[in-house]
Order: structure tokens, then C-alpha cells, then sequence
């Protein structure tokens, strides 16, 4: 038992006093160890992050005819005459038509 | 004695150390070139691993770890003038299941009810289990189908008991324990389990629109089969509603499919694709692709990009090694105006449905551009019919450019034009309009007179009057050479795949018929967007300009083909043509000034009796069959739009083309002229 502990005071000193060296790079593979595996996780959920943002913009862009096709279709000239129809409007008949012309020496006459 | 018998034991173990020394040097040497050998193999083995094989297990370990995902590019957009759209690639959703699959976990059923049975019957759930994936595993090779799939909803069936009974491996007649036992916990939750299973697919079948009994006949009887396609072409709401019922063996899968939203009235010009989204030819195949679609599809088709990347298990990205970015192409532009398009196919199918025509064309071009702004025929078909019904008919042909007529007296106002710039008509000749004969026909008008000046042959559509003319050249070939020139028999080169170029009318050898009937538009084929050019050349005073379906900008230049001056009279004298006394005044506009000339040209058909008596095709002109053709430009003061209306044989009312296509022109033309906002010249 005593000379156990007298061992493992011996190894103990060995390391502290003579192989600092060696101690400190075996807490620095333990650090850059541990580093990378927290960077590899964060990466990863970076990626994952990354995925999910891409699958919306795909979502988006496919969504995006539809809607187009959607504007296109409720701005249709002739769909827009039958809801202003639907409001009471009609077209102007010919007496009521103005036809107004611009000049361009008019123009300069005002200036 | 004792000396030498040592002696000779010494000599003997001499002898034989030494034998054993040697044997152990030649093992040893043995041993050494077994491993000599065996080092070489190793070699060699690194060497082929490394070195001379490391391409294909570089691949198959990549095949491993790494995917390859294609990003899909966008197809171009088709759009109108206007920004309006004619053509727009979407993501679908197309809904398929695995029928096997989902008959396959019915079989299975859950550990509830194996539970439940192994109470009521005292037999093993797990030999039953056992049993059940074992039959499911099994190929099966005998006669039909391993079992009929219908047997699983029909509990009160025979059938129902007996394929549980193949599939738990339990005895037929010690089931029927269970089947008569009325508080049976296990027929219960196999009641609602069925029960909710027919309910998902009522909900499904309702959602995307199909008949409830239709889809599980069928799904019965692809119940072997581990594809089968639910419906095609659904909004991503109807995929995540059924996605979200949870249907066993259900997948999606993304699909592109282009839509129409003008529908019919350019269903022909623009076309469609396929179910692969490219644009597709309509006669499949062989070399007469009409859309858009189809000969732009180079230009609509970009390139997909690429990617590289690892996986883990459960499906996420773990690392991207290798991208390459899609290349979207560009938008198509048309020189198309989908607002005209529209009204002019309303208008015109309404008028094909009242003549009971075969068929109605309408060509659009503005004059001072040379773009087509409207193009189409009627009837059309419905290019976002998911049944893909009227495609590469008959009605998906582009008759404006691939269908090819006489143009008849529609011809006319290009006579006069060259008999002025021939000098050997004046602007105030009168010409002898008698009858007269050439190779034994009579060339009359319908209502003959003795003598016409030149705007009464044009208002009258004298053909007596444009034959004279034609005959008073001093060669045919300067009408033929007129008729070149504003592009008859020439290939208009829109870039549609199905264009024909037509003739002139050119012959090697003229008979006094031919002759005078080229003058009225007989003997030459065009088609009726050549008509329109040849309008808009005569509308632009002479200047003839290259058409084109793509918006230009700015106005591409043409040569002079026809003089200046008499251009401009001749299209005076047109305007008599839409007023009282001329043959369209149903083509007149209130407020704006129209030069127009009609034509009722007989059809070329098969002489039946003349056919049979020698033997061979003898074509004549039918007595019935016709073309009401139209054709002019407006406003007459400065003209802006070349318009040509044309109706396939007209076969109720009236015939005539003034009569029939007069007032499509009145309505397309007044329409343009207003939303154009052009200045009224007859106020």
C-alpha cells in the first residue's frame, strides 16, 4: 500500500518537476481535442441551419410562380372590365369622348 | 572396441546434427522465401490498391459517403409585350404510393391487436407475428396474386379469414372463434382500424379529385406493385394535407409543369411541354414543332448546377464539398400583345361557331416595327388540360404560319401598284371591264360592267379589270417580280419550327388563263401571315420590313419595294373598299379611315369523276368550298396596323369575305386603334 502511493508520488513528481513539457502538451491535445469537437458540433448545426434556410428560399421560390400566375390572372383586362362593370362603370360612348392633342409648338408658346 | 563404437556414436550425431543443421537451413530458407513471397504479395496488393486501382474504390468510397444532388434551374418565362405572361414554369406535386407497402402494413396490423388475439385464442403472438412477416417476405409463385387485397377491408367475408388465417398461421376453424365472438376485443379495434383507414383514403381521393371506389379498384389491383401514381400535378396544400394523413407507402415527388394562363388563344403559338418541362414538339418526334415552346427551347432551357455533399444517417447535410451554381435563362420577350390576342380570339371563335367554318386565322402587325402583335386561329385547344386533350390535333397547328391558301383578290391592290409603276396604267385610266375569254373559260365579274376606273376594280374586286391590268405588262414576270418582292414564296424566318414558304406563282410556261388568274390571286399559295406582311408593306408606303415575334425596338430597316407615291394611292382607293358600294363596308370603324380589300377564294378539292376516268389526281376548284379572306391596314391617313382575318370555309349565311370576315376586322382593328391610343382621322 505504501509503496503504492510512494509510486505514484514518484511518477507524480516525475511529471512536475521534470516533464512539464509533456504534461502541458497532454492538457493541450486534451483542449485542441475537445476544441475541434465543438467546432465539428457547431459546424454541424451551422449546416443544419444552412439546410433549413435553403429549404424555405426553395419554398419561396416555388411559391413564387403561383403567385404570379395569381396577379396575372386577377389583372386581366378582361376580368378588370367585368369587376368595373360589376362597380357601375361602362365605357364612354362617342359623345362623350374628348380627344385631347398635344403640340409641341403649344408648348413653347406657354413658356 | 569401446573407443570405436564411441567413435562411431560420435560420428553418427555429427552426422546427424549435421543432416538436421542443413535441414533446418533449408526450412529456414524456405520460411524466409515464403515470407519474401509473401512481402512481395503485399506489395503488390498496395501497389493495386493504391496505385493502379485507386480511380474505381476511389469511387465506390466516395459512392459511400458522398451524394450528388442536381439543382434543378428555372425554365424561362414567355412573356407578352407587356410583361403580361403566356407561359410560366411551376413546381408541382405529383402523389404515389407503394401498394404494397401499405397492403404490407396492413398485414401486420399493430402489437395491440396481435395482443388482443393472442388472448381470445391462446395461441403465441410472436409465432403469429412470425407467421405474418414470413408470409409477407415469401415471393410468391404461385398462379395470380398472393392474396386478393380486397379480402382486408371485408371482415364479415370468408375471404378476410381466411388470409388472416395464411397470414397468422392459425387454423381456419379455430378462428371462427374469434369471428362468432360478439364481444371479440380484437374484431372491435380491427373494425375502427379498417374503419380509419377507409376514411383517410375517402379524404384523400376527395382532396384531389377522384372517384373514392375508382382509386382502391385500382389500388386493389396494383396491391402486388410497389409504384403506383395517386394523381399528378397537385399545389403543395393538397401534398401536405396528405402527407399530413399519414398514409402508409405514400411519397411525393416534385414534378415541373408550365402553364398557360391565356389559355386558348395562344395555345398555338406558344405550344407546350412535356411532362419533363421541355418544350415539346406536338407531332412528337418528326421535324413539325409549331409552339413557341418548342423552337425557343433552347433559350428557355438553362443548365442545372451540381452539388457534392456527405449525409449522416438521419438525411442531414453534413458537408458540402462541391457546388456548382444553376444558370437560370433569361425571359423570352414576344412582340405579342396578350390584351389584342385575347379579343381577337374571342371574336373570331364566336364568328367560326356562327359560319360553322372549319377554321378562322388572324394576323396582327404593326407596321412601323414589323412585330407581330397578334397571331392565332380558331378553334383552338386548351394547353393546360391536365388530360392533355386537343394536343397535336389538328387544332394545335399555328395556321397562320404552316397553313397555306391562294390568296385571291386580296392580291388585287398589288396589280395596280405594279401596272402604275409600270406606266402602263394611269392613276386615271378607265379600263374596258367586259368579259372576255382566255383558253375557252369566260373571266366575268359577278356584277360586270362595261368599263371601271382604277378605284372602282379595287372597290368592286373586278377581276376583268386586274387581268387586263396583268395582261397590259409588258411580262407576267413583272407581277411575279412584285409579288417576290413583298414576300410571297418567301420564308417569313420567324424562328417557328413549321413555317412554309409558299410560291409566288412563278411557272416556266404561262397560258392566257394563268396569266389572268394570278392577277386574282389563283395559281400562288401564301400563308396568312405572309398576307399580312405583304399589307404592311404596302402600309408602310413600299418599305418592306422583316417580321419578327419577338418585341424589337428599334425598328429594324427595310429596302423600298414599292414606289412611295402610288403605294399611297393605292391604299386611298382601298379605303372606297369599307365604304357604301364597296364589298366590306361591314369592315368600316366609326372615327378612323380603313384601306381594306376582301377575298372569296374557291378551294382547290379532288375531282372524284375526272380522278377516276384518268387514273390520277385531278384537283379542281370547288363549287362550295371557300375562304372569306380580309386584309388591310389602318388608320388609312397613316397607317399603323397591317390586319389579315381569314375564315376556312364559311358554310352558313353569307359567303362572301366582306361579309363573313369584314366584321371581325371592324371589331380586332377598332380595339387595337384604341388601345393604342392612335389619333382618329375621321372625325
Amino acid at each position: 500500500m505504501n509503496n503504492e502511493r510512494y509510486l505514484f508520488q514518484i511518477i507524480l513528481e516525475d511529471l512536475t518537476l521534470k516533464n512539464k513539457v509533456a504534461l502541458f502538451l497532454f492538457f493541450a491535445v486534451l483542449i485542441s481535442g475537445f476544441a475541434t469537437i465543438m467546432m465539428i458540433h457547431e459546424t454541424r448545426m451551422l449546416m443544419i441551419e444552412y439546410h433549413g434556410i435553403e429549404q424555405q428560399i426553395k419554398k419561396l421560390e416555388n411559391a413564387y410562380p403561383h403567385l404570379q400566375l395569381q396577379e396575372d390572372v386577377l389583372s386581366k383586362r378582361s376580368s378588370v372590365e367585368k369587376m368595373a362593370e360589376s362597380f357601375g362603370l361602362k365605357p364612354i360612348s362617342k359623345e362623350q369622348e374628348v380627344f385631347i392633342e398635344e403640340k409641341q409648338w403649344q408648348l413653347h408658346k406657354k413658356n | 572396441m569401446a573407443v570405436t563404437q564411441e567413435k562411431l556414436k560420435n560420428n553418427k550425431k555429427e552426422l546427424f546434427d549435421e543432416a538436421q543443421k542443413r535441414l533446418f537451413n533449408g526450412r529456414v530458407r524456405f520460411v524466409f522465401i515464403l515470407i519474401f513471397l509473401f512481402i512481395l504479395y503485399l506489395l503488390y496488393k498496395i501497389a493495386f490498391l493504391q496505385i493502379i486501382n485507386v480511380d474505381t474504390l476511389l469511387e465506390k468510397a466516395n459512392n459511400r459517403i458522398l451524394k450528388t444532388t442536381e439543382i434543378p434551374f428555372t425554365r424561362g418565362r414567355i412573356l407578352d409585350r407587356n410583361g403580361r405572361i403566356l407561359s410560366i414554369s411551376t413546381i408541382m406535386h405529383s402523389i404515389e404510393i407503394s401498394p404494397k407497402d401499405y397492403f404490407d402494413d396492413l398485414l401486420m396490423k399493430d402489437l395491440e391487436r396481435w395482443r388482443k388475439l393472442e388472448l381470445e385464442l391462446d395461441i403465441s403472438r410472436n409465432e403469429m407475428q412470425k407467421s405474418a412477416k414470413k408470409f409477407i417476405e415469401n415471393k410468391w409463385t404461385g398462379e395470380g396474386k398472393k392474396y386478393d387485397a380486397r379480402a382486408i377491408f371485408d371482415i364479415k367475408k370468408d375471404a378476410y379469414w381466411e388470409l388472416l388465417s395464411r397470414v397468422s398461421g392459425v387454423d381456419y376453424h379455430l378462428l371462427s372463434k374469434v369471428r362468432q365472438n360478439p364481444d371479440s376485443e380484437f374484431l372491435k379495434l380491427e373494425y375502427e382500424a379498417i374503419r380509419y383507414e377507409i376514411e383517410k383514403f375517402q379524404l384523400m381521393t376527395s382532396q384531389v379529385g377522384l372517384k373514392y371506389n375508382d382509386f382502391m379498384e385500382s389500388l386493389y389491383q396494383n396491391s402486388h406493385r410497389r409504384y403506383m401514381s395517386i394523381a399528378r400535378h397537385q399545389s403543395e396544400e393538397t401534398e401536405n394535407y396528405i402527407k399530413s394523413l399519414k398514409i402508409t407507402g405514400i411519397s411525393s415527388k416534385e414534378e415541373r409543369r408550365s402553364f398557360y394562363p391565356v389559355g386558348e388563344a395562344t395555345a398555338q403559338l406558344v405550344g407546350y411541354t412535356n411532362k419533363d418541362g421541355y418544350g415539346r414538339d406536338p407531332n412528337g418526334g418528326n421535324n413539325h414543332g409549331y409552339g413557341l415552346e418548342y423552337s425557343l427551347d433552347e433559350y428557355l432551357t438553362g443548365t442545372p448546377g451540381k452539388r457534392v455533399y456527405q449525409k449522416d444517417s438521419r438525411g442531414n447535410i453534413i458537408n458540402i464539398l462541391n457546388q456548382q451554381a444553376k444558370y437560370d435563362p433569361q425571359d423570352v420577350v414576344l412582340s405579342i400583345d396578350e390584351n389584342i390576342q385575347s379579343f381577337a380570339y374571342e371574336t373570331l371563335s364566336e364568328a367560326v361557331k356562327k359560319h360553322k367554318a372549319k377554321s378562322g386565322t388572324v394576323v396582327l402587325i404593326d407596321i412601323n416595327t414589323g412585330e407581330v402583335l397578334t397571331m392565332l386561329s380558331a378553334p383552338s385547344f386548351n394547353p393546360n388540360d391536365k388530360l392533355r386533350k386537343g394536343f397535336a390535333s389538328e387544332f394545335a397547328r399555328n395556321r397562320a404560319v404552316t397553313d397555306l391558301y391562294e390568296p385571291g383578290s386580296t392580291v388585287k391592290p398589288f396589280v395596280v401598284v405594279t401596272g402604275l409603276q409600270h406606266r402602263t396604267i394611269q392613276l386615271d385610266s378607265v379600263i374596258n371591264t367586259r368579259p372576255f375569254v382566255a383558253n375557252n373559260s369566260t373571266i366575268n365579274d359577278p356584277s360586270p360592267r362595261e368599263q371601271s376606273t382604277l378605284t372602282e376594280i379595287l372597290q368592286k374586286s373586278s377581276n376583268v379589270g386586274v387581268a387586263r391590268i396583268a395582261r397590259e405588262l409588258p411580262s407576267i414576270n413583272l407581277l411575279i417580280d412584285t409579288y417576290s418582292k413583298i414576300g410571297f414564296g418567301q420564308p417569313v424566318k420567324l424562328g417557328l419550327a413549321s413555317e412554309r414558304a409558299g410560291t409566288n406563282g412563278q411557272r416556266d410556261r404561262w397560258s392566257d388563263i394563268e396569266q389572268a388568274s394570278i392577277a386574282y390571286g389563283y395559281g400562288l399559295q401564301v400563308s396568312p401571315l405572309q398576307l399580312a406582311r405583304a399589307y404592311a408593306t404596302l402600309g408602310s408606303y413600299g418599305i418592306y420590313r422583316p417580321l419578327s415575334i419577338t418585341r424589337v425596338d428599334p425598328p429594324i430597316l427595310g429596302p423600298r419595294v414599292l414606289s412611295e407615291k402610288f403605294s399611297r394611292d393605292v391604299i386611298k382607293m382601298l379605303e372606297s373598299v369599307a365604304m357604301n358600294g364597296g364589298t366590306a363596308p361591314k369592315a368600316a370603324i366609326d372615327g378612323y379611315r380603313v384601306a381594306v380589300k376582301t377575298g372569296t377564294a374557291r378551294k382547290l378539292e379532288v375531282d372524284e369523276e375526272q380522278s377516276q376516268k384518268q387514273k390520277k389526281t385531278i384537283m379542281r376548284y370547288s363549287t362550295t368550298k371557300h375562304i372569306a379572306l380580309i386584309a388591310g391596314v389602318a388608320p388609312a391617313s397613316d397607317p399603323r396596323f397591317a390586319l389579315v382575318v381569314l375564315v376556312d370555309e364559311p358554310s352558313t349565311g353569307p359567303s362572301g369575305g366582306g361579309e363573313v370576315s369584314g366584321p371581325l376586322f371592324s371589331k380586332i382593328m377598332e380595339r387595337t386603334l384604341k388601345s393604342y391610343n392612335i389619333k382618329p382621322d375621321a372625325l
